[in-house]
């Protein structure tokens, strides 16, 4: 009985303890955000890998997603003749979950895992007290433009995310099952409501960039310098990325659309 | 030189240093002291912490008690701005070189270069060419960092660690894992960037082939066994005499 509260309290302390590491690290990457704008070309190369890299898998699993939620709505809607609501149907379940959540979840299986494993590396290799021996500060020059570019690349992505879903669904229902074209824009355009359900998909993604780019930062930064150390912080990157979207979805759905 | 007195003859000057990691104690209460303008070297063996306390002397890590003073500057007293200044002038070689993977040879050079001033690109190159000409590296200067072998990669290290023209190098092991000849170079090179420049080097090793650089002072770190348990401890011998003995 002993040992298990010994074990329970230590556990809970190491957990409390990485959890204010992780915050400090947080506030030192918020921190450095004033010198990024000065130098731009840093934000723009990360954008690029973390960002337009991301694109090709981004588009596709759209796209995809988009044409299955054309195929089941349609088969759903057509049982109360309602096919004309497809548009509607796709659109608010991809700007208001889908977009953001798939996003977030590939964007930490496609980033988030190379960002942890590139600043894991770094941190086995000595690069980044390399760098502190140079005295440039490595969270100002390798952590905060990396973070920037995941939160801000994030809305993006998801918004193309839904956007290429809502043409994959126009693909299947007009052109494969034969809605009405007109009637798939105008239902969409009458009833998705501007602030209720896009600025609150925007605002899920822009947090869910913020918690993934973080956690996936974060596990390289604080990563065991060695071969295990990385690819374990690397799997933590992916397992916590998807417990923190998932659980956030729940909450912030709640507190969004709670109260319809 | 000769007749100032000490303090002004000491670069890095650390005195009665504490300093554990976890249970292990690595220094309990040791001092010793680093001359400008000369080559110290600090023996022993592996696991004695002598990387550490070359860490510990660039700020890195903090001691649990004493003082280290580089220049005149209490390290662990600083603000972080104030330590980011003394690094400026301080420059360290790491054992695996620590150069940046996604950069050339040439903009590994230019980096520091590039983050703390404000020269002109024709400027960075022809600073760059000449520390790399200086290591003997000028035509590796395209090549990125996988391509190079161990030696190359100590040796750019080494000419990104004099780009900013610090008053002082600290080598954490050169010559581990070098070929004679690789190792050969090394040691001219360290010789002649303390003589040229007038550097103050510190050098970390386990290897004997740091007599052949003739350091003018030369620690021992090593712990004894108390009680069959091995217990870390830090001892400092000093032998300034030792260069005039051996090899002058």
């Amino acid at each position: 009985m002993m040992q298990f509260l010994q074990n329970l309290g230590a556990s809970t302390r190491t957990s409390f303890t990485k959890l204010g590491r992780a915050t400090y690290f947080l506030i030192q990457t918020l921190a450095g955000i004033f010198s990024i704008l000065i130098r731009p070309r840093l934000l723009m190369n990360q954008m690029f890998s973390v960002g337009v890299l991301s694109f090709l898998i981004i588009t596709i699993s759209g796209l995809f997603v988009g044409m299955v939620l054309g195929l089941q709505g349609f088969y759903i809607l057509s049982d109360f003749g309602a096919e004309e609501s497809l548009g509607i149907m796709v659109a608010a379940s991809l700007v208001r979950e889908l977009g953001p959540v798939v996003t977030a979840l590939l964007f930490a299986g496609r980033a988030g895992s190379a960002l942890t494993a590139e600043i894991g590396l770094m941190k086995a290799t000595e690069q980044l007290s390399g760098m502190e021996m140079m005295a440039i500060d490595p969270i100002r020059r390798i952590i905060t433009p990396r973070f920037l570019a995941g939160f801000l690349s994030m809305p993006l992505l998801a918004a193309l995310f839904s956007a290429v879903g809502i043409i994959g669904g126009q693909l299947i229902g007009t052109g494969l099952l034969g809605v009405d074209d007109g009637a798939y824009w105008a239902q969409m355009q009458t009833q998705l409501d501007f602030y209720d359900d896009i600025i609150n998909g925007v605002i899920k993604s822009v947090i869910f960039g913020f918690v993934t780019s973080w956690i996936a930062l974060f596990e390289g930064y604080d990563a065991i310098p060695t071969s295990e150390g990385v690819s374990r912080a690397t799997t933590r990157t992916v397992v916590n990325s998807a417990f923190s979207i998932l659980g956030l979805d729940f909450i912030l759905t709640a507190l969004m659309f709670g109260d319809n | 030189m000769d007749n100032s007195d000490s303090s002004q003859n000491t670069l890095v000057s650390v005195r009665n240093l504490t300093f554990s990691r976890g249970n292990n104690k690595i220094f309990n209460d040791i001092s010793l002291d680093f001359e400008r303008g000369k080559i110290t070297a600090i023996m022993g063996p592996s696991g004695t912490g002598k990387t550490t306390l070359l860490k510990l002397i660039g700020g890195q890590l903090y001691p649990e008690k004493g003082i280290i003073t580089v220049d005149g500057e209490n390290v662990h007293r600083l603000r972080r701005k104030e330590l980011y200044e003394l690094r400026k002038r301080m420059g360290m070689l790491f054992q695996s070189g620590a150069l940046l993977t996604d950069m050339n040879v040439y903009d590994n050079v230019a980096f520091p270069l590039r983050e703390h001033t404000h020269l002109t690109e024709s400027m960075i190159r022809s600073l760059v060419l000449m520390k790399l000409q200086a290591v003997g590296l000028r035509g590796a200067s395209l090549l990125m960092p996988n391509e190079l072998s161990g030696g190359m990669a100590r040796r750019v290290a080494l000419a990104r660690a004099i780009a900013l023209d610090p008053m002082m190098i600290l080598y954490d092991e050169p010559f581990t894992g070098q070929d004679p000849i690789s190792m050969g170079v090394l040691v001219l090179l360290i010789k002649a960037l303390n003589e040229t420049l007038g550097l103050t080097s510190i050098i970390v090793s386990h290897d004997v082939c740091i007599f052949i650089i003739q350091p003018k002072t030369m620690w021992m770190i090593y712990y004894p066994l108390e009680n069959g348990i091995e217990v870390m401890l830090g001892y400092a011998i000093a032998n300034p005499t030792y260069a005039e003995q051996n090899f002058s």
